[in-house]
This record gives C-alpha cells, sequence and structure tokens, in this order.
C-alpha cells in the first residue's frame, strides 16, 4: 500500500501496478545507474513516466524481476 | 385545456446534424497532469465501444460488413463513422494493398482503385489522410494501426491520397504523417464507403 507523488501529476497514485519497458532501458555506465520507462496503473488510470537515477550493481540485464526490484527502490523516493 | 408543443425546425435541437465531435485517440496512459492520456477529449466511451448502438445492435465501434468479428473478407467497418442522415460508413481493407509491397503514389492509387474484395468489387480507394488518422489507435504505440481488428503491423512508410502538391504527398509512417515524394515507393492502405441499409451493407 503506497501512494506516490510526481511534480508532472497534480494528484496522487494511489496504490498502483508498477510496470516498466525492457526495451526503453538506458544506461549511464560512468555512474552505474540505468533510466526506464514505467507505467503506474491505478483502477481509474494508467500514468507514465521516465524512472531516471536508478541504481545499480552492475550494467548486466539479470531478468524483469529484478528489473522491477530496482524500479520499486527507486520509486520508495517518491512515496508521500 | 389542451397543451401546445412546439417544434424547432431551425437552429438549436430537432435539426439535422452537421458534424460530430472528434473520437478520441486511444491514448490513455497519462504522462502530465491535462495531457490526452489524462483528459482523454473525443467522442465515444473509449476508442474501441461507442456510447450508442451501431445498426446490429451493439456499441462495438469495429465489426466486419456482417456486424460479425470474423473479418473473413478482411474487411474493418468503423461504426464511429457512421452517418445515419447519408446512410453511409466507412470500412477499410485491413490487409496492405499490393501484397504489402511498395510501390509510387501513383501505382499504389491505381491499385486501390482496382481493388476488389468479395462482393464489393469496386468504390475501393487509397485512404487519404484523415481515414488513415482516424483508424490509428494512438494508445498503442508507435504501430498504431497494428492493434485488433486491424491488426496491420506493417512498419514502412504508406501513401496518403492526400498532396501538398504535384509532387509531394502525404505519407504515413508509425504514428506520423510526413511529406513524402510521389515518385517514392510506400505501402497502402485501401477505404470505401459503404452504404447501410438495416444491417445490410453494400
Amino acid at each position: 500500500m503506497a501512494t506516490y507523488k510526481f511534480e508532472q501529476f497534480n494528484i496522487d497514485i494511489v496504490n498502483p501496478t508498477v510496470d516498466a519497458n525492457v526495451d526503453s532501458i538506458a544506461l549511464q555506465p560512468t555512474l552505474n545507474t540505468i533510466s526506464v520507462d514505467v507505467t503506474l496503473t491505478t483502477d481509474s488510470a494508467t500514468f507514465g513516466i521516465r524512472l531516471e537515477q536508478i541504481q545499480v550493481i552492475n550494467l548486466n540485464y539479470e531478468g524483469k524481476d529484478n528489473l522491477l526490484l530496482r524500479v520499486n527502490e527507486r520509486l520508495q523516493d517518491f512515496i508521500i | 385545456m389542451s397543451t401546445r408543443i412546439e417544434i424547432s425546425t431551425s437552429g438549436g435541437g430537432g435539426t439535422t446534424p452537421v458534424g460530430a465531435t472528434l473520437m478520441k485517440t486511444g491514448q490513455t496512459t497519462s504522462y502530465r497532469t491535462g495531457d490526452d492520456g489524462d483528459l482523454e477529449a473525443g467522442r465515444a466511451t473509449d476508442f474501441f465501444t461507442l456510447n450508442t448502438n451501431n445498426p446490429f445492435g451493439n456499441t462495438n465501434r469495429f465489426t466486419d460488413e456482417l456486424g460479425g468479428t470474423t473479418y473473413t473478407n478482411n474487411i474493418v467497418i468503423d461504426w464511429s463513422t457512421y452517418d445515419n442522415i447519408a446512410g453511409t460508413v466507412l470500412g477499410y481493407y485491413r490487409i496492405t494493398v499490393n501484397s504489402g509491397l511498395s510501390d509510387t503514389w501513383n501505382n499504389i492509387i491505381d491499385i486501390c482503385l482496382a481493388l476488389s474484395i468479395g462482393t464489393f468489387t469496386s468504390g475501393w480507394r487509397l485512404c487519404n489522410a484523415y481515414e488513415y488518422m482516424n483508424a490509428m489507435n494512438m494508445g498503442i504505440g508507435n504501430n498504431a494501426l497494428s492493434y485488433s481488428p486491424f491488426n496491420n503491423s506493417d512498419g514502412g512508410n504508406f501513401h496518403t491520397s492526400t498532396s501538398r502538391d504535384a509532387s509531394f504527398a502525404l505519407n504515413r509512417n508509425g504514428m506520423q504523417l510526413y511529406l513524402n515524394n510521389k515518385v517514392n515507393s510506400a505501402k497502402g492502405i485501401a477505404c470505401r464507403t459503404f452504404t447501410v441499409s438495416g444491417t445490410t451493407l453494400t
């Protein structure tokens, strides 16, 4: 149960289902971060964001489940 | 004592409709407050669902020419374009014409004009720019005709029948329209205006 707030949306996003588009991953090798397109889907709407500065241990793709773990870690920064 | 009822014949309600609100684009994901995915401006319940029944008695925006969903002839009728005064509706041949092969603008137009599908042996034409845009589902990303029932996932450039001038025509590629020289090769999608009488299309 989490509520997220992003500056581009004037409403809070409550208890969404989180997904990420694997094909949209971009690497920042010197920072050891990635960015990826993420959707947050609630009962009434779907919100799309570009999630930046996702810290990773290495830059190898280790599967969707692992990606979503990293995404959800980064999303903690937007919980209100 | 009687009640007098007046019916207006000009201006206001009761007149013949002269237009309709544009359809929704199909985009449902919002990237910021106030964008298309947020507001979903436009007519109908959603991209696929009318807010009133089509002549077959359901709210499906798309059916085949028999009102079903088998699409045996690969004809997709778009009931969002139904003009119930004129009794016409727009339908598309969902297969890329010329077996998907690219050709010049002139040749693709000729191929569409010669198209014969089932009992619909004439009346086909290359889609104009708006006819393409009308069918494109902007909610599914770049290949905007790859949704069911269109299922057209052909990539590349598609001629429209709409010209800027003698040399250049609008082309469609993915979600975008752009200008392309008419001598360049591109593909094409054909459409046709169907006459509707009850549940019979001719």
